[in-house]
């Protein structure tokens, strides 16, 4: 970054100077110079890609074909067939759209719930924000698999119920958070400025608590995602995700178990595309916080 | 510090509390009827036969004077009979906590055993190849389901080089060598995700100490580098990470159930999992709650003995 700054600085006129560490400095910049950042981007890129163009490249993911069961991999059939026959391949690529599915409307209800509840808790405080972080207490009481699994299992099984569930798991940690940066940014000067002014209370929190407290809250839902996506794969591989014939790539780890001796490809490829989407995703995670507050890159080096 | 111990058992109350709602409030979640869910499917039911059962399980009261039924139950140890095989809930948990307590506790400690070193060794030698290779190991170790982490260590060390036992579980204390043999890869599975995210705090935590105006003190006073790591630097530093090793070794008590499963360990989250596929809803309401109360009490423990550690916490 530093090379041409100072000599291209000194050629301009003062006025000028403001300009070149803005182009240096904008979100864009950042972004493409963060290296965590663009892996992240890679890895879960390739996968939603892949899970967009599923209908072209893939074949028919429940299509039977009992003569080539057990298939290892081949030209025909890169990742191998399962033990109907159905070539993984396609498997994969669809189950990447019911894990992608999954994460985003999981992480979604997490938002919904987590974020006003915890606006709300922190900025109204006293008995509201006791009662409500005490009830947030009690949910995180439990492990998160252990919480979503049982939920799952109570609504029954299905791919909706078990968005819900996780959904409801990760209402906690978005409130908490949400709560402490409410907090934070309520004593600020600026929030004290607009009470001075007769601002209402929505406007503070519309127009400057949200605005303000939300960057955290991005990191934390990519890195939620990420966290939702092992959550399915559990949920699947106990048979509380998706039905088949859907293909769930926790799901696939379940049926290709008992064959682990003499078809390990079936263990193989669900597991590095669970593997590789949710390290794209934490890797998103730190890139984001990196981009979004630089501040905070420079404390930690 | 007797103060800060009652204060903190006081703080723990409304999460127990707020915890024994929700178990409580799973069973309303269940779609149908809740007699049918509590008694089982294969109940021969008439509609007067509900109405009996109804009546019998308290069902027909007001919600709070149900829930406090329920909760008076429970604390007396009576947590239902299983829909299955009507045994009382209550008994296969005792039977099957110390197990999953005994695959916990080698779970962390094999956690720390990985994480402590990688993680000190990273924050000494801060941006070397040392410190890119542990955040790698945890940068991989955060993505990896620990229970395919289980599949391919099975594969490995049982299918193909035939070194362990693929799954079974004996007591440690009957057996020690046999019952390592069952246990390590198990406690691998869930101890080597565990030891990623433990790592990271080992490594910051350490880093921060490091800058501290007292290290540089013990530095200036001319001690050896590694007596001012030892004495002044490590041992500040590890007691935030008592803390998160609390906190794992409740994460550990989600991820045991399909771990559990996997490798036939007989405790409490291969119970639940067996329980979910029956629909057998006391056992999965009396697990969730067994293992949460669990949870609980660690982090209590670890609050505990944090305040010990640190005596500056109980002034706060």
């Amino acid at each position: 970054m530093p090379s041409s700054t100072p000599a291209s600085a000194t050629n301009k006129a003062p006025g000028a100077v403001a300009v070149v560490p803005q182009a240096r400095t904008g979100i864009w910049f950042r972004v493409r110079h963060n290296r965590q950042m663009i892996i992240g981007l890679v890895c879960v890129g390739t996968f939603a890609l892949l899970a967009l163009l599923a209908p072209i490249i893939a074949k028919d993911p429940a299509a039977l074909d009992l003569m080539n069961d057990l298939l290892p991999p081949s030209s025909e059939a890169p990742f191998g067939t399962d033990e109907l026959g159905r070539d993984q391949f396609s498997r994969i690529v669809y189950g990447g759209r019911v894990s992608l599915q999954v994460a985003m409307l999981a992480v979604g209800i997490g938002l919904i719930f987590g974020v006003p509840v915890g606006l709300i808790a922190g900025f109204y405080g006293k008995r509201i924000d006791n009662v409500t972080m005490r009830i947030m207490d009690g949910l995180q009481a439990f492990p998160a698999v252990l919480l979503a699994i049982v939920i799952a299992s109570v609504l029954g099984s299905g791919l909706t119920n078990a968005m819900i569930a996780i959904g409801i798991v990760s209402i906690p940690g978005f409130a908490r958070l949400m709560r402490g940066q409410t907090l934070q940014i309520k004593e600020t000067d600026y929030v004290m400025a607009a009470r001075a002014v007769g601002a209402r209370n929505s406007h503070i929190i519309f127009r400057h608590i949200l605005p303000n407290g939300i960057a955290p809250i991005i990191v934390a839902a990519a890195v939620s995602s990420a966290g939702a996506i092992l959550t399915e794969a559990s949920l699947s591989f106990v048979g509380l995700g998706a039905r088949p014939p859907t293909p769930s790539w926790g799901g696939m780890l379940q049926t290709g178990y008992p064959y682990l001796s003499t078809a390990i490809w079936l263990s193989m490829f669900p597991g590095v595309a669970i593997a590789v989407t949710t390290l794209g995703l934490n890797f998103l995670g730190d890139g984001l916080r990196d981009v979004l507050d630089p501040k905070l890159r420079r404390g930690r080096n | 510090m007797s103060k800060y111990i009652l204060r903190r058992l006081i703080q723990t109350l409304p999460v127990i509390f707020f915890m024994s709602i929700i178990v409580f409030g799973l069973t309303f979640l269940i779609p149908g009827d809740p007699v049918v869910a509590i008694l089982g499917p294969d109940t021969a039911r008439t509609m007067e036969s509900l109405e009996v059962a109804r009546k019998e399980l308290g069902l027909d009261q007001p919600l709070p004077i149900q829930y406090f039924n329920w909760l008076g139950k429970a604390l007396q140890g009576d947590l239902g009979r299983s829909t299955r095989n009507k045994h009382p809930v209550s008994e296969s948990l005792v039977q099957r906590l110390p197990v999953s307590i005994e695959l916990a506790v080698v779970s962390i400690v094999i956690a720390a055993i990985i994480a402590l070193p990688l993680g000190i060794l990273a924050a000494i030698r801060v941006n070397s190849r040392w410190d890119l290779t542990a955040s790698l190991i945890s940068v991989v170790g955060l993505a990896i389901p620990n229970f395919w982490l289980g599949i391919l260590m099975i594969w490995l060390f049982a299918v193909q080089l035939k070194w362990l036992p693929a799954s079974g579980y004996t007591s440690i204390f009957e057996d020690p060598i046999a019952g390592l043999r069952h246990m390590i890869m198990p406690a691998l599975a869930l101890g080597g995700g565990a030891s990623a995210g433990l790592m990271r705090h080992v490594r910051s935590s350490l880093l921060e100490v490091l800058r501290d105006d007292y290290v540089r003190t013990a530095r200036a006073k001319g001690l050896r580098e590694r007596r001012v790591l030892v004495r002044h630097a490590l041992k500040n530093s590890l007691i935030p990470v008592v803390t998160v090793m609390g906190l794992t070794l409740g994460g550990l008590m989600g991820g045991s159930l399909i771990v559990e499963s996997i490798f036939l360990v007989p405790g409490v989250g291969s119970l639940l999992v067996t329980a979910i596929f029956h629909r057998d809803f006391p056992v999965i309401q009396a697990g969730a709650m067994v293992l949460a109360m669990f949870v609980i009490l660690i982090n209590l423990g670890v609050d505990l003995l944090y305040a010990f550690l640190d005596p500056r916490i109980r002034y706060q």
